[in-house]
């Protein structure tokens, strides 16, 4: 069993699940989701993702094992799943999953008032929360009239105006064109510099790669390595295990390093990142000053 | 019905507070049902015609194709009044009279008058702002939310339809009449399941909301603007006034 950080606000403890006809889902899944972190959850298909993030908002409830939010058991009585609801929310994978009201600012709406607040705080959040995601001038848009990228913005609006503290969210750019992708990505930034915690299935390892602080790697309904992006993506097994490869960054790196390119130094994140310690290399710095070193280069 | 939905919500009054339209589309009915034929509904029909095409700028390519159906079963029915048959020997089977075609022309502009107001509305007042109008007017919450999923799914079914349609004419599915025919029943018999299992992933989306079991949402205010009202009231005023006028000093015919 991985250890887990003591200060989380969900956790999850050797959760099992099996769908009907019993068919294995979730084998022992240790997880925590800390204050503000931003988690990837990476897998193949079928490797338990969606229904590891469906057990973390309580739609689904384990056959064995624990959650505990904030630290207290959770509950799955109505009174208790409406404050989990309120405290973790989950964009689906599929936003026609999620849609269901006439207008984009009416859909927006729903979860907010489901909170019980004032219709005067609800219009505030629905714009707040439309304006966040680049779609204030489709409030007025009916949903079945949006595009695939709209309507998951659409989605995505629909729990951020519910202002939750953990936002979990399933394959969240399948199906975005690269400005759409950069679109959400910024609106993912403005939630987590707000505090939030964010947790984001993908099989994008790149994408995962520049914008997780800590990913997880599943297979078969369990949790194979996790950590920083440098050391959960360091085991060739567990990666050949969860259908994955290396991200195009880290390995460009690795092979500068294994030429004798560039002595050490922390594995670059981002395009920038990796100019940066190419060029302090070039110069013969070996890496760029004050980055930490990392063994599993 | 796609068609419908999709210039209610797109023309340049969609925006517009419905009780506007609804007033506008609304007089312009009422008088084509008051006032005579001759000469009101002609005048009714330029004006609902001149504020779906000018005002909410529909095309008029859409508009000739949501008003083409009523279009022909009016004709139909003209066709059916003007003419009358005779069985009688030695005179035409088929014959119109003045008197019947009197009738025809007379029922007939009535008819479209009342269609042309009657689209004007149905083409700028999106559903959506009318379950919403429903709501302030304190129609039963139940009643609304069946009718806002029914919407949706309506909507889906559309779309799920036409992608399924799509799918089996790439792969030949509509070539000849045969094909055709079991490719339409098999989409029919698979649309209704996919729709059951989209009905209930929407409740797990709707689940992860904590829905509490109404589905009420909230929309932005929309302004009633007094001087659309003045001008549609104005409308409906000089239709009657000038029908008034002719009837006064157009003498009617012996």
């Amino acid at each position: 069993m991985t250890a887990l950080p003591p200060e989380a606000l969900i956790e999850a403890r050797d959760l099992h699940y099996a769908f009907a006809g019993g068919i294995p889902a979730l084998n022992g899944v240790d997880f925590a989701v800390p204050p503000g972190a931003r988690v990837a959850l990476l897998g193949a298909n079928g490797a338990g993702k969606t229904t590891l993030l469906l057990h973390l908002n309580g739609s689904l409830k384990p056959a064995r094992g624990t959650l505990r939010l904030d630290g207290e058991n959770a509950g799955y009585d109505r009174a208790a799943l409406q404050r989990w609801r309120a405290r973790v929310g989950l964009v689906l994978q599929d936003p026609d999953d999620q849609l269901f009201a006439g207008t984009v600012y009416e859909d927006v709406s729903f979860g907010p008032l489901n909170l019980g607040l004032t219709e005067t705080v609800v219009h505030a959040r629905v714009t707040a929360a439309l304006e966040a995601l680049g779609i204030a001038d489709l409030a007025a848009r009916p949903v079945h009239m949006l595009s695939f990228g709209q309507k998951r913005r659409a989605a995505i609006a629909g729990i951020v105006a519910m202002r939750p503290r953990v936002l979990l969210l399933d394959e969240p750019t399948a199906g975005l064109d690269p400005h759409g992708v950069s679109q959400l990505l910024a609106a993912l930034d403005a939630l987590a510099a707000a505090g939030t915690a964010l947790v984001l299935s993908t099989h994008d390892v790149d994408l995962a790669y520049g914008w997780a602080e800590t990913m997880a790697l599943m297979d078969r309904g369990r949790i194979i390595a996790q950590g920083p992006p440098e050391e959960a993506l360091a085991d060739d097994a567990a990666l050949a295990r969860a259908g994955l490869r290396r991200p195009l960054l880290m390995e460009l790196a690795i092979q500068a390093h294994a030429a004798g390119l560039v002595t050490a130094g922390r594995l670059p994140r981002r395009a920038a990142d990796l100019a940066a310690w190419l060029k302090s290399a070039h110069e013969g710095n070996g890496a760029p000053a004050g980055a930490p070193r990392n063994d599993s280069a | 019905m796609d068609l419908v939905d999709r210039i209610a919500q797109t023309n340049r009054w969609s925006q517009r507070h419905p009780a506007e339209k609804m007033t506008l589309g609304g007089g312009l009915l009422l008088l084509s049902v008051i006032l005579p034929a001759i000469p009101a509904a002609p005048l009714i029909l330029l004006a609902a015609v001149a504020a779906v095409l000018a005002g909410a700028r529909v095309s008029v390519r859409d508009y000739v194709a949501v008003f083409a159906a009523p279009l022909a079963f009016l004709a139909l029915g003209a066709v059916v009044l003007a003419v009358s048959v005779q069985p009688d020997a030695g005179a035409p089977w088929l014959a119109v009279s003045s008197e019947s075609a009197t009738v025809a022309a007379t029922v007939t502009l009535r008819a479209l008058a009342a269609t042309a107001s009657l689209l004007l509305i149905v083409l700028t007042v999106p559903l959506t702002a009318l379950l919403r109008q429903a709501h302030r007017l304190r129609v039963p919450a139940p009643i609304i939310e069946i009718a806002v999923m029914m919407y949706r799914f309506v909507m889906l079914a559309f779309v799920m339809a036409a992608r399924g349609r799509q799918a089996q004419a790439n792969r030949l599915g509509y070539a000849g009449f045969r094909r055709a025919t079991r490719s339409v029943g098999l989409l029919a018999a698979t649309l209704l399941p996919r729709l059951l299992d989209r009905a209930r992933r929407l409740e797990i989306g709707l689940a992860t909301r904590a829905c509490t079991g109404e589905l009420r949402t909230l929309a932005p205010a929309v302004a009633l603007s007094p001087a659309f009202l003045r001008c549609a009231i104005a409308l409906h005023a000089s239709i009657a006034a000038a029908t008034i006028a002719w009837i006064t000093l157009v003498p009617s015919p012996p």
